[in-house]
């Protein structure tokens, strides 16, 4: 076992307990602390709390009395902490909170700590800034307001006085559109750690923002948090559940980490994805717990107006060590991807009940600059996932998703508006009781998936599995224990993948340009 | 700002008194798309009777057809959505399916006419039943013909406007209005279409505003009208447009423009009139109105 720190702040610390699990250690450790505290743990990231800043810290990992692993490191210095409640804050579920808090986080300096003390904290839109450390204690909640009027607004695009241009605020389904201001938003700010052990709570529920949900009403519906071209961001330990739509999306932003960070949302509410990255760049996600009503991970790069505009694919994002459960994809690639994703890595996870484990969806019309490339899945394990792996080509959840031109099978014109799939690689993956389908790829056929490898992939299925639609396309039918269906794909690795159990044949592919089987 | 209740009492007179049997049917519909921008802008359906009685003559066995492939038809197609007969209006759209086009993709009158004008007389309402009913389906169609009006027709129509053509200023008042009355029924999802409706909007608005000095009043209401509905929609800017387009309407009302024996000038001033009294209505995101402004 190797004991590694991944982060450390000047209230706490987080290491990585490298024994070959995933997101859960294979063993239960004992971590101490500078031989004093210790505290149980059998996740592969965990947290610790209570440390004093600009100290030295030395921690221990035991197992069966044995020390396994240490490390030292030094908390970062802390100039003042600024306490909600000092600055006005009730904290008792209440009166609404949120001039007190955005008055702390405006008054805090350079290397300081605005702390949100044990209490819930009604709110409705706090706003954070450069250089800033938000800090959500133990049994602290910020617990949002679910009323319309209380929420200011993003526009979509403000026109420049000189009429040449457009300011981009708000963003809906990868469209610059007005949207009602996140619970926690950031815009144009870097050097910002949001950590602790407390809840961002969106207390949304089917009578307020899930009503009627694909309406707009005034604006569209608010994110949890939103950071609109932020840099250097980082979002540690804490509980973010209940969002009215997206959870956490970062837009037009990059270096960012997302760590032992829990995201919960109801598996029936309506678009809750937990984590949206759109046009990203240096994106971290680890140690992270997710269960949503919609897709965990859900890589993005909006439709193709702003890939037109801004040309800023998502890329160099890496997620390991986590676990996602009950999401429709537990990590999705799409269907607003019209600038591209590049460079993306999941490793060393675990998926659990999602309906599908990797989710690419794609249409045409998402464009020439729609290319997904250097996508790779690995070490991963899978467990009653409906359809571990979907690459959809026909998506049809979009306004104009059911037309001819996008659900067409038959080949048209490569033109302008035409998307692309290169190299997609799944690589010692364990899937065990599927239901659907092995794996469910469709390209387009005059577009076809350039590279798909699987090595060394085991499936095998669920004894009562369940029937299902692998994929949200036209003419793809309820079905249940089929293997691999590939279709237009120009060359398809399969290197030891085993399927179990499945009705039919096990592989069926069409319009595959060129198989290797080993 | 003129006091509005005394706009409409003038309004209501006129209407009492005007002779739309002896109008074409081109002004005709104006007439009712006017005034049932104006029940829409109002909230109250006013003028919902009078739409009515104007649809019960032109319809007949749940369609309208004033002429073989006329634009016209499409025009009281907007209308019949107003007024609730979206199965007329449904029936109506069934005509873009034959209707002549050019050599370019836009639609060309059955004399094989084509006019900037058609954003206002047909795209305006192939947009609204393409939203509402269509499925969307012909959203790059209606773009693409916009692309293509934009492309063969706009330059010279465009040069002549500079010049200081009156038939030339009036084509591309439509075109503005026609196109801003597409965006607004539009389904923003699909946003580049409505990005580029943008751009060709606010493109044609530049042309006008040089060349709209000087232009007699029956020609600018229309240009009004598309100005204050572009700055209600936050498509172009409040400050630097407004102004203009309200002393228009303004001036137009002082010297009644509005007249009984004049049914097109008189639709061009009651239009002006539905953005006149409700340009805070989408910067206030609609939220005296149930929030609902977008489709």
């Amino acid at each position: 076992m190797e004991l590694k720190l991944v982060m450390a702040t000047g209230r706490s610390a987080v290491v990585e307990l490298d024994d070959g699990g995933k997101y859960y250690s294979k063993e239960e450790y004992t971590l101490c602390v500078n031989g004093g505290e210790c505290i149980k743990t059998n996740k592969v990231v965990t947290s610790i709390y209570g440390l004093k800043p600009d100290t030295d810290y030395k921690i221990t990992a035991e197992y069966a009395g044995q020390t396994c692993g240490e490390l030292e490191f030094r908390t970062d210095y802390e100039y003042v902490t600024l306490n909600v409640r000092e600055f006005g804050a009730y904290g008792d579920g209440e009166h609404d909170d949120t001039n007190a808090i955005q008055c702390a986080i405006m008054a805090a300096p350079k290397n300081s700590r605005v702390l949100v003390p044990e209490g819930v904290y009604k709110i409705s839109s706090v706003f954070l800034k450069d250089n800033l450390t938000l800090e959500l204690a133990k049994g602290a909640v910020l617990s949002a307001f679910t009323d319309r009027e209380k929420f200011p607004i993003l526009p979509g695009q403000i026109e420049t006085y000189d009429e040449s241009d457009y300011y981009n605020l708000g963003s809906w389904e990868g469209n610059p559109l007005d949207m009602f201001s996140a619970i926690v938003c950031g815009i144009n700010c870097s050097n910002v750690t949001i950590t602790g052990e407390g809840v961002i709570d969106g207390c949304t529920t089917h009578d307020n923002w899930w009503k009627n949900c694909k309406i707009r009403n005034t604006a569209w519906r608010p994110r949890l948090f939103f950071i609109n071209n932020c840099s250097n961001v980082t979002m540690h330990g804490i509980t973010v559940q209940n969002s009215p739509s997206w959870t956490i999306h970062p837009y037009f932003s990059k270096h960012l980490k997302f760590i032992d960070v829990k995201i919960l949302n109801p598996a029936n509410s309506h678009n809750t994805d937990g984590l949206d990255p759109e046009s990203c760049e240096d994106v971290l996600v680890l140690g992270t717990y997710i269960s949503v009503g919609d897709d965990c991970i859900a890589i993005k790069s909006g439709k193709i107006y702003m890939a037109q505009k801004e040309k800023t694919p998502t890329q160099d994002m890496t997620v390991r060590q986590c676990c996602m459960r009950d999401g429709h994809g537990a990590v999705t690639v799409g269907s607003e991807i019209a600038a591209g994703v590049k460079d993306v890595h999941i490793r060393d996870c675990v998926f659990m009940n999602t309906d599908r484990g990797l989710r690419v969806k794609t249409r045409r019309g998402r464009g020439k600059l729609s290319v997904l490339d250097d996508i790779s899945f690995e070490n991963i394990d899978m467990d009653n996932v409906m359809t571990p792996f979907v690459v959809n080509s026909f998506y049809f959840c979009d306004p104009d998703g059911k037309t001819e031109y996008v659900g067409s099978r038959k080949p048209l014109p490569v033109d302008d508006r035409t998307p692309s799939i290169k190299s997609l690689i799944f690589k010692d993956i364990d899937a065990k009781n599927c239901h659907v389908a092995g794996a469910y790829i469709c390209g387009l056929p005059e577009s076809k998936v350039e590279k798909l490898t699987f090595e060394n992939i085991n499936f095998s299925y669920a004894d009562d599995a369940k029937s299902g639609v692998a994929a949200m396309m036209l003419g793809c039918d309820e079905a249940s224990r089929q293997g691999l269906i590939v279709s237009n794909v120009e060359k398809l690795i399969l290197k030891n993948v085993n399927i179990e159990g499945c009705d039919g044949e096990a592989i069926v592919a069409d319009n595959v340009d060129k198989i290797e089987r080993y | 700002m003129k006091d509005f209740e005394e706009i409409k009492e003038y309004i209501n007179s006129v209407l009492q008194e005007i002779n739309c049997d002896s109008a074409d049917d081109y002004d005709r519909a104006m007439l009712l798309n006017a005034l049932a921008a104006t029940d829409k802008a109002m909230y109250n359906g006013e003028y919902e009777e009078y739409i009515r009685r104007g649809l019960d003559k032109v319809v007949t066995e749940d369609n309208i057809s004033v002429s073989e492939n006329s634009f016209v038809n499409y025009m009281y197609g907007n209308v019949c959505y107003s007024a609730g007969m979206a199965d007329v209006a449904v029936n109506i759209a069934r005509q873009t399916i034959d209707q002549p086009r050019a050599e370019a993709g836009y639609f060309v009158s059955q004399e094989g006419r084509g006019c900037l004008c058609t954003a206002f007389t047909a795209l305006s309402f192939y947009m609204n039943y393409e939203t509402r009913n269509g499925g969307k389906e012909h959203y790059n169609d209606i773009i693409a013909q916009f692309n293509a009006l934009h492309n063969n027709l706009f330059p010279q129509v465009k040069k002549a406007a500079l010049a200081g053509d009156k038939d030339a200023f009036k084509a591309l008042s439509l075109y503005a209005a026609g196109t801003i009355d597409t965006m607004e029924v539009m389904d923003q999802a699909l946003y580049e279409i409505f990005a580029r409706l943008r751009d060709i909007f606010k493109e044609t608005v530049q042309i006008l505003k040089s060349t709209v000095a000087g232009k007699s009043e029956d020609l600018i209401l229309i240009y009004s009208y598309a100005i204050l509905k572009g700055c209600r929609m936050r498509v172009i800017q409040t400050e630097k447009y407004a102004g203009l387009a309200e002393s228009i309407f303004e001036q137009a009302t002082e010297t009644k423009v509005a007249d009984k024996d004049k049914v097109n000038e008189t639709a061009a001033y009651i239009f002006a009139y539905s953005e006149y009294i409700r340009n805070r209505d989408y910067q206030d995101y609609g939220r005296n109105h149930g929030g609902v402004l977008w489709n």
